[in-house]
């Protein structure tokens, strides 16, 4: 007995349209909730090495043992004409090559040198490298009273890291205290 | 004269005519994405003020949600409540009086509910400074939450790409 001939090729196809409604619903709840925890500003925050409060009146033995320990202290101070470089021992003296003057001075638009600072303390840290001192990874900043805190922020990126001559991102000082002027 | 009413509209059916959401999908689907990408779990941090303008800088460490002193142009503020008067600060001494006091009465709270609730105190702090804040004051601010048990010092900046 042969089949009844298919009636498929008589099927008339009805189109349905797509029913998004459900999808625009979730769509209008989810747009408020990723709106409210939009950030639009991205921020970063930058750590500063502090010393925990009454660590200076430690005991006599403590002193002894922190009178051994070998620091550097670098120390880079902002003033308006520029910056000064040095630690305990003393700074490092500018082109005029008196004491006053900054190691490197202000460009002549008046804004700060930061490449060359950044040069100098990449030769600074090769120096000091295998000396072992305990704190060849950290670095004081200070500044004259007036000096602006967006200044600071930006000595801060340029002392941290920097990129060697293979584009390779290394630590410079990464360890930032902030002091004032002694 | 009356007018005759209508034959044709009285023989009109209606059917029902479907609205067409599809392009109001495309524009959804892409303010999604959008907001998708900018989508941040760690909560407002600061609250934008016209006299607060943070700096920019290099760093990309991502901030937490911790106690901040916010120093702005005219105000010292710890956790959006003014705390001080920039007027007001003693040029002579380094340790900002009413901050001290707030910080180490905060301190004291948070170090109560380490025991009652075991919320840890982590001591951690984050400065928002604008960015024309001279030194001198910023350096009052930093001894001070240094000399109250808040020793973790974080500075907050807007990412420069």
């Amino acid at each position: 007995m042969a089949f009844k001939p298919s009636q498929r090729s008589h099927n008339k196809v009805k189109e349905i349209p797509l029913d998004i409604r459900p999808v625009l619903n979730l769509m209008v709840v989810l747009i408020p909730i990723l709106l409210y925890s939009a950030e639009f500003v991205k921020l970063s925050i930058r750590e500063l090495n502090l010393p925990p409060a009454g660590s200076s009146d430690k005991g006599d033995q403590d002193k002894a043992l922190a009178e051994q320990e070998k620091r550097f202290q670098l120390t880079v101070i902002i003033s308006k004409s520029g910056f000064y470089i040095g630690n305990q021992a003393g700074y490092l003296t500018g082109e005029a090559n008196t004491a006053a003057d900054p190691a490197i001075p202000i460009l002549e638009d008046g804004s700060y040198d930061y490449n060359k600072l950044r040069d100098q303390l990449i030769e600074i840290k090769d120096k000091i490298k295998d000396q072992g001192f305990l704190d060849q990874k950290s670095i004081i900043i200070s500044a004259e009273a007036d000096i602006e805190y967006k200044h600071i922020i930006k000595l801060m990126d340029y002392i941290s890291i920097y990129e060697d001559a293979d584009g390779n991102q290394q630590e410079l000082f990464p360890q930032i205290n902030i002091g004032t002027v002694i | 004269m009356a007018f005759i009413p209508s034959r044709a509209k009285k023989h009109r059916t209606f059917h029902q005519e479907e609205l067409n959401l599809t392009s109001m999908m495309d524009a959804m689907t892409i303010i999604l994405l959008f907001l998708l990408k900018t989508y941040s779990t760690t909560g407002a941090i600061i609250s934008p003020s016209s006299d607060l303008k943070l700096p920019y800088s290099l760093s990309t460490e991502a901030p937490h949600k911790e106690l901040t002193v916010s120093v702005t142009r005219e105000n010292i503020l710890v956790s959006d409540e003014r705390v001080m008067s920039v007027n007001d600060v003693d040029s002579r001494s380094t340790v900002l009086g009413a901050l001290f006091s707030e910080l180490t009465r905060r301190a004291r709270e948070a170090k109560q509910n380490e025991i009652q609730y075991a919320i840890p105190f982590t001591g951690q702090i984050i400065i928002v400074a604008d960015e024309n804040v001279p030194f001198q004051l910023l350096f009052k601010v930093i001894y001070t939450c240094g000399s109250s048990e808040y020793n973790k010092l974080r500075l907050l900046t807007i990412r420069e790409k």
